[in-house]
């Protein structure tokens, strides 16, 4: 049986090369440990910098909800630890049809949900098809499958799996349209965790809230959502699979300041967080007891163009605004060390499909003599904004004019430890080239993302990215695949050869193949200026001593039953 | 009595309508679609009409009020849009963590401002005097994020005396059922998680508790003077009645009057106050909710808050009319001026 | 009693007025600075205020300009490391009174902003809001009570019935409602709210005293000789009432001040990278555990000072102008 094609194969590889040496050396570390394990019982507090959202994993987008869900849910293939790479999971093997459009996985046994159903390929194929089809009776209208539209291509006809079969009490056959090269990696996301049909059957549209939480597979069962409070789950003794650590209670404590998140680390009330300010990260590394870890680096922080603004459709100007960046004095000033300065979407850490010959420069007098070839040798201060037609084209109509406006994200993230003061920055370096653009922000973090996601947000606007699955398709083709039309959570940006460009690696199953595509689409973008690049830096988590063994996951998606406690 | 009683009360009807209907027609003004709110950016057209519908907002502005606060009056308030909790059900689960800590700072205010007033009017101008109505002054104008800040990160952070973020440790069990963590670990003998409630306590009462406390001594101190300075109370002394009796029996009975009031007034600071307290020292209470609904434009819990702030305001403060009536008879008889 | 209730002419000369006028403002004055209260937060308030003056007009300060990563984090230099040097144990921190620096005298922030400049134009931008919603509250509310209060009956009842309303929000709570109204503008909305708050105080004083005065006899009389309501409110109800709503405007700036930077703190005030108050402290939050008590310091002391000023001189005031307010 052909477990892995050959380009799998070597994707593994490549990625195992480029990010897994620290997981390695952690799980190394785990080995040569003495025997430990979940009898002890030990109670992990993990400082949460918010509320989950909601712990159904398949409607949600934010990682604080996911951190919660993956504690407990879990994937027919699942990243190993400290990877992005796709192992095993509820799903014991796996093979494809030579044409790449048919999967056939074989299911685990013995599994069951935590309300004691049986977990088996009808369980899976009833969790496909909920996410699919739009009128599936648990397909709640008021939900938004958001990931699964973007990772499959849509839903319903437009999705690219066509259908999910269980062709044996333990094996599920999914049939796509078209290969899928990162259709494994997409298979180990957070939001495709396999939750139990009776239990989302019984709850209706409350599955997820406080009342019910989630109902999965895992190592730990739901047990308590207090807002604004904390989060408890508590060891599923019926666990099927294997328990690397020794961790029986975890507590999500829900402490949204970052100095007060700090603070409860200092006197021991939670033991890990992530995300300590730059500021602290001395003061824990003096503190006996606390240790900082990083996270590898598998992010981006950019700038993006509303392209509803006329002046911004000017390659020039876009150029101009590119190189008035001074990325290396914000890398240092606000990012760790071992953070690279960003010249395309893809970090360097991706596995295929980054391009290390795009340099974007600080250049202050070209930018203004750029900007002065585009017509605003006295710089700008006022911008356009074009009209929109009603299959949502931008369109010549001059709406009106407003101020330039930069947008700062309302809150912190992994790529972006400091918005408003990097915000500042970016707008002091505008400044320097005769752009006067005002500083602004919108609500919270949800409202931020809702304007973007509507564009709304005319003008320039801090937003990044991590990647979820360690695939290009995941990071740069999660921008722009679609972009053939204008696509206004990208700040309208279109163009017909990206995308299909990008729509052709995703299809292409031949690494070398894709690696060139996304290497010449981060070359083409480049070379307009389409978006502003600007730092891919690592993530620090933050321990006191009490934590023996974490393994950080470039994604983020660490699972906390790999977690050794003294 | 009675009638004053209900004349009060009358009064207070169109105050409470006003405060429905502010509160309702603010929250229209506030700029955003609820049913977009509540159905993301995905929603179809025709799924935000149905919605619209679904919710009333269809309807009539007055109708929209009606059916809202009839609702209300049955204790619902709806779902949250960020999560879909009901609204009362959370506010159950807040609602005492905000009046646990305002109450703590109101008896901490009372407890040492009232005797600062009482010592600083006997002994006027004298050294304890001018420090501590110097004191109150600065009490009153450091703003309590200061304070706050101050109290975290020396005594929480440096000196490690107190902890200072949320109502419990979350290993310490206790049985909920006031919601008032310090009255149900009483109810229940459970002393372990009182001393750990009543810790975390102390630090965001007692920087809660300074504007009160500082406007409390100051109105004791100027009430008890002006009683002091009374024909009856110089007759009293002159009389040679010892001076503390004179002035526990005589002056500070008649001195509580405007001190009452004035404690009913700091309701409504201490109040604002826990917006900031309850953010900075990451308490689960209704101001730091409606904070945080405020910037996401959750509009239910912006609505229930709100107004039940409002009407414990209100009922706060005829309750303190009632009582002043009880204690001095001379209200109730007098017009409306 | 004598500022509140003393004309004894129906109608004074101007000559008589103003002499009267200067007479009884040099004997105020005086008692004025009996107080020591009212000496000390005289000062405060000249001095913040005229600092509050000067600043923008001798620095021309950019606030979108004014990025220095190099110089993030600076601790104070100047005289504060002079002194700091002269308490340390060490030689090696000694440092001689011509080498002091005196680059950042209040440090520097996260963006190596020059604190001590910031300080001084956000003392400028928060005195600046807090004086524009006072005197918003003062003209408006004070209207409306002396209005009310003068006319009675129906008017007056509905007025005040509105300022219950308002009184039933706690103050911080409608101003963040009212500011999250508003999708545009940044300082002007909070301005804007602060004032609504305040209005009802302001209301409520007016009416009382405006009663209080209707009733006197000489306005009585003057009624009886065909004076007309508006001549009334202005000639004779106004002037009288002027003395506590002083007193209460002095209070309520220390009040307007301090909610301003409560609304920066909760992000809701001055947009960045403008300087405000409030904003600097919520920003140094994040340095506190690293020991950079010089980004907290500064703003937070600035704040007190002109608060304690503002509070000190309206009690210095009351005591001084209307003895009743004491109540």
């Amino acid at each position: 049986m052909m477990l892995l094609d050959a380009v799998h194969e070597e994707r593994i590889l490549a990625l195992l090369r480029r990010l897994g040496v620290l997981a390695v050396v952690l799980l190394v570390v785990v080995a040569a440990l003495p025997g430990v394990s979940a009898q002890e019982g030990k109670t992990f507090i993990f400082g949460s910098e918010g509320n989950p959202v909601n712990l159904d994993p398949a409607v949600v987008t934010d990682g604080i909800s996911f951190r919660v869900a993956r504690q407990g849910c879990e994937n027919l293939l699942e990243f190993e630890a400290g990877t992005t790479n796709p192992g095993p999971g509820l799903a014991r093997s796996w093979e494809v049809s030579d044409d790449g459009l048919t999967w056939t996985l074989q299911l685990v046994e013995g599994a069951t949900f935590h309300d004691g159903t049986p977990f088996n390929a009808e369980a899976v194929v009833w969790n496909f098809d909920r996410w699919r089809l739009t009128d599936h009776p648990q397909h709640f209208p008021e939900a938004v499958f958001e990931y699964y539209e973007a990772q499959f291509g849509g839903f319903d006809d437009a999705s690219i799996i066509t259908s999910v079969e269980a062709t044996g009490e333990y094996e599920v056959t999914i049939n796509l349209r078209e290969p899928m090269g990162a259709f494994l990696n997409n298979l180990a996301m957070d939001m495709f965790a396999i939750a139990s049909p009776a239990a989302v059957e019984a709850a209706g549209p409350a599955y997820g809230t406080p009342e019910v939480g989630y109902v999965c597979t895992g190592p730990y069962k739901f047990v308590e959502w207090v807002n604004d409070d904390h989060v408890t789950l508590e060891l599923n003794e019926n666990y099927w699979g294997e328990m690397p650590g020794n961790v029986s209670t975890i507590i999500l404590r829900i402490i949204p300041d970052t100095a007060a998140r700090l603070a409860a680390l200092q006197a021991g009330e939670i033991d890990a967080y992530e995300r300590p300010a730059l500021e602290d990260i001395d003061v824990i590394n003096a503190t006996d007891g606390l240790r900082v870890e990083l996270r590898p680096s598998f992010n981006t922080l950019y700038l993006a163009f509303n392209y509803r603004i006329k002046e911004f459709r000017d390659p020039l100007v876009r150029k101009a605004i590119s190189l008035a960046m001074n990325r290396q004095e914000i890398v240092d000033a606000f990012y760790l060390e071992g953070t690279n300065v960003a010249n395309t979407m893809n970090p360097p850490s991706i596995a295929i499909g980054f391009n290390g010959d795009v340099v974007t420069p600080y250049d202050p007098d070209q930018a203004k003599a750029l900007l002065a070839e585009a017509g605003y040798p006295d710089g700008l201060s006022e911008v356009t904004v074009l009209g929109l037609d009603d299959s949502g084209n931008v369109t010549e109509e001059e709406v009106e004019k407003i101020p330039v406006r930069l947008y700062y994200m309302p809150v912190t993230r992994p790529y972006n430890p400091n918005p408003e003061a990097i915000g500042t920055a970016q707008v002091s370096y505008l400044q320097e080239i005769g752009i006067d653009a005002q500083l602004e922000t919108i609500g919270d973090w949800a409202a931020y993302l809702d304007a973007r996601a509507n564009g709304e947000l005319l003008g320039l606007y801090q937003l990044g990215w991590t990647g979820d699955n360690g695939d290009p398709d995941n990071f740069i083709g999660y921008f722009f695949t679609a972009a053939d039309n204008p696509i206004p959570r990208e700040g309208f940006y279109q163009n017909a050869e990206v995308a299909a460009l990008l729509q052709r690696a995703r299809v292409s199953t031949i690494v070398e193949e894709r690696d060139a595509i996304y290497k010449q689409v981060e070359q083409m973008m480049a070379d307009n200026a389409d978006r502003v690049y600007i730092a891919h830096g690592p993530v620090p988590l933050a321990f006191r001593d009490t934590v023996v063994t974490y393994i950080a996951s470039p994604t983020g998606s660490e699972r906390f039953k790999e977690v050794v406690m003294k | 009595m009675t009638q004053y009683f209900i004349r009060r009360l009358l009064e207070s009807i169109p105050v409470l309508v006003g405060v429905s209907l502010l509160v309702f027609l603010l929250l229209h003004l506030i700029p955003g679609d609820p049913a977009v709110a509540l159905l993301g950016e995905r929603a179809t057209p025709e799924r935000i009409e149905e919605v619209r519908d679904q919710l009333g907002l269809n309807r009539p502005l007055y109708e929209q009020y009606f059916i809202w606060i009839g609702k209300a009056l049955q204790g619902d308030f709806g779902e949250t849009i960020n999560g879909r909790i009901p609204v009362s059900k959370e506010l159950r689960n807040r609602f005492p963590a905000t009046i646990e800590l305002a109450v703590t700072a109101l008896i901490f205010a009372v407890v040492l401002g009232v005797p600062i007033g009482i010592i600083s009017a006997i002994r006027r101008n004298s050294l304890i005097d001018t420090v501590s109505m110097f004191g109150a002054l600065f009490g009153v104008s450091i703003p309590i994020f200061v304070l706050g800040l101050l109290l975290i990160f020396f005594v929480g952070v440096r000196l490690k005396l107190l902890p200072f973020i949320g109502r419990l440790d979350p290993d310490i069990e206790l049985e909920k059922i006031t919601g008032m963590y310090v009255v149900d670990s009483i109810l229940t003998g459970n002393m372990k998680a009182l001393k750990n409630a009543l810790e975390h306590l102390v630090m965001p009462a007692f920087a809660l508790s300074t504007i009160p406390l500082s406007i409390i001594a100051r109105i004791t101190r100027s009430a008890m003077l002006e009683v002091l300075n009374q024909d009856y109370i110089r007759t009293a002394r002159a009389k040679g009645l010892r001076s503390y009796r004179v002035v526990m029996t005589h002056a500070f009975r008649n001195a509580m009057l405007p001190v009452i009031t004035i404690i009913g007034l700091q309701l409504g600071a201490l109040l604002s106050g826990a917006v900031l307290t309850e953010t900075i020292f990451s308490w689960p209470g209704i101001g730091k909710w409606l904070f945080e609904a405020i910037s996401r434009r959750d509009y239910p819990i912006i609505q229930a808050t709100t107004l039940l702030i409002a009407v414990i305001y209100v009922a706060v403060n005829l309750g303190v009319d009632l009582l002043y009536a009880l204690i001095d008879p001379r209200i109730r008889y007098s017009g409306a001026e | 009693m004598d500022t509140v209730a003393k004309p004894v002419a129906l109608r004074p000369t101007f000559r008589e007025m103003s002499s009267r006028r200067w007479e009884s403002a040099k004997d105020f004055l005086k008692r004025l600075w009996r107080s020591p209260s009212a000496r000390l937060g005289g000062l405060l308030v000249i001095i913040t205020v005229s600092l509050s003056i000067a600043v923008p007009l001798l620095d021309d300060y950019d606030a979108k300009r004014d990025n220095n990563l190099s110089a993030k984090y600076k601790p104070p230099d100047c005289v504060y490391q002079w002194i700091a040097a002269k308490f340390s144990d060490t030689k090696e921190d000694d440092v001689a009174w011509n080498d002091v620096t005196c680059d950042y005298p209040f440090g520097t922030d996260i963006n190596g902003r020059d604190i001590f400049r910031r300080v001084g134009h956000g003392m400028s931008v928060s005195l600046r809001a807090g004086v524009f919603s006072v005197a918003i509250a003062l003209t408006v509310g004070s209207t409306i009570g002396l209005v009310a209060g003068f006319i009675s009956g129906f008017l007056d009842s509905l007025l005040m019935r509105i300022m219950d309303i308002v009184l039933a929000f706690p103050s911080l709570l409608l101003a963040i409602a009212l500011v999250s109204i508003f999708k545009e503008g940044g300082l002007e909305k909070g301005m804007f709210a602060i004032a609504v708050t305040q209005i009802p105080r302001y209301a409520r004083l007016a009416r009382s005293m405006s009663i209080s005065i209707r009733n006197q006899e000489y306005v009585t009389a003057a009624r009886s000789i065909g004076t007309g309501n508006g001549s009334m409110l202005l000639h004779h109800v106004l002037p009288n009432s002027l003395a506590p709503l002083i007193v209460q405007a002095s209070l309520g700036l220390g009040t307007a001040v301090i909610e301003t930077a409560a609304l920066g703190f909760l992000g809701l005030g001055q947009r960045p990278p403008h300087p405000e108050l409030g904003k600097m402290l919520a920003e140094s939050q994040v340095g506190l555990a690293s020991g950079k008590w010089w980004l907290m310091f500064f703003p937070g002391m600035t704040i007190i000072m002109i608060v304690l000023g503002f509070n000190l001189l309206g009690d210095g005031l009351r005591d001084v102008m209307d003895p009743r307010l004491k109540k």
